[in-house]
């Protein structure tokens, strides 16, 4: 008697743990979160901030984020009409059709640029010291790992380029690219590439040079790369899809606010 | 049977039947249409968003389904948006993608 009870408990506990080990995976990747230069660059090198404390206030005022941005160039009236292709979803009205969503992306990409003086360009230090991904779209939110890359299939890197080639409209090309920084496994910061087809390596360590004056220094992180092109910055959020996850915040920005469903 | 063992018998029935309710409160949160994500964070405030289906906390009657979680295929925690494409760019920029857990 004792023995058959205890021997359902152990199954029902057995089918319990297999069911959590199968199934599918949601990944979200953030749209890259770009530095205004203009704030960026009198801070480097020698001027770089001294404390964790001032950096990330640094952090914070350079980066701009897809979801303020879309606001802002929807609505500022100094140059909201030239981006008048821009929809703003409305907690009451319809749900924004792709199309629309894509003609968002793209033109904020336009207007980060033209506006807010936005490119690629990153000091590493601060991106290695900052955890910007958790302070700006919440728990669960991190800077994409080497690990992750490594697990990402041929598949999921053409996903990713295809969805970001149909939305780009030949402009501001570093907003949909896919040279991201990344967490490598031995903890430092590198770059890796998210296109399809990369032969490996993926991810290889930034170039020591960074500002390249052909001088190697330990000042070099400090200042802004744009070597190559620079990296974006790109927050990942993974969720095992079925339940049981602490669950995240999106990826916002200024959002409008829970509108539930 | 004695009856105290007639008794236990009693006493484990109930428990089983729990355990057994608890299994399919657990996979059924485990489902396409799990649930999404707490509480969202942008940067001025999205506030808690809820997909389609709402979020929040989703468990088993039993408790055995685990707080939080669940993010629909067209929704799920982004900036107080009800409703968003299941894959592709999100309205909040994002690139959301469903892959096989390896």
């Amino acid at each position: 008697m004792k023995r058959s009870s205890a021997g359902l408990t152990v199954l029902l506990l057995l089918v319990t743990s297999t069911a959590g080990a199968t199934g599918e995976e949601e990944i979200e990747i953030s749209a890259p979160i770009l530095p205004d230069i203009t704030i960026i660059y009198p801070a480097q090198g020698e001027d770089f901030p001294t404390t964790l404390v001032a950096e990330a206030q640094l952090m914070s005022d350079a980066s701009l984020l897809f979801g303020d941005l879309l606001q802002d160039c929807a609505t500022n009236p100094a140059y909201a009409g030239q981006y008048a292709g821009i929809t703003l979803q409305s907690p009451s009205g319809p749900d924004l059709t792709p199309d629309q969503i894509n003609t968002n992306y793209d033109l904020v990409a336009r207007c980060s640029y033209e506006q807010h003086s936005a490119k690629p360009y990153w000091i590493p230090q601060l991106v290695s010291d900052v955890d910007i991904c958790a302070e700006k779209y919440g728990v669960g939110w991190r800077l994409i790992s080497e690990q992750d890359i490594e697990t990402f299939s041929e598949s999921d890197f053409q996903f990713l380029h295809d969805t970001l080639a149909g939305v780009n409209a030949d402009f501001t090309s570093f907003y949909f690219g896919l040279k991201v920084f990344v967490r490598g496994n031995d903890g430092t910061l590198k770059i890796g590439l998210l296109d399809p087809g990369i032969p490996p390596p993926r991810v290889t360590p930034l170039p020591a040079d960074i500002n390249s004056d052909g001088v190697v220094t330990e000042n070099d992180f400090k200042y802004h790369f744009e070597a190559g092109g620079g990296a974006g910055l790109r927050c990942i959020h993974r969720t095992p899809s079925g339940g049981g996850g602490a669950g995240g915040g999106g990826a916002g920005g200024a959002g409008a606010g829970g509108a539930g469903g | 049977m004695k009856p105290q063992e007639r008794q236990r018998r009693h006493d484990v029935a109930p428990v089983c039947l729990v355990l057994l309710m608890g299994l399919f409160a657990c996979n059924s949160g485990r489902g396409d249409t799990a649930a999404g994500t707490g509480a969202s964070a942008g940067t001025t405030g999205a506030g808690a968003s809820a997909g389609t289906t709402g979020a929040g906390a989703s468990a088993g009657t039993t408790g055995a389904g685990g707080a939080g979680a669940a993010s629909t295929s067209t929704g799920g925690g982004s900036g107080g948006v009800a409703s968003q494409p299941a894959y592709g760019i999100q309205y909040n920029g994002s690139i959301k993608l469903k892959r096989s857990m390896p």
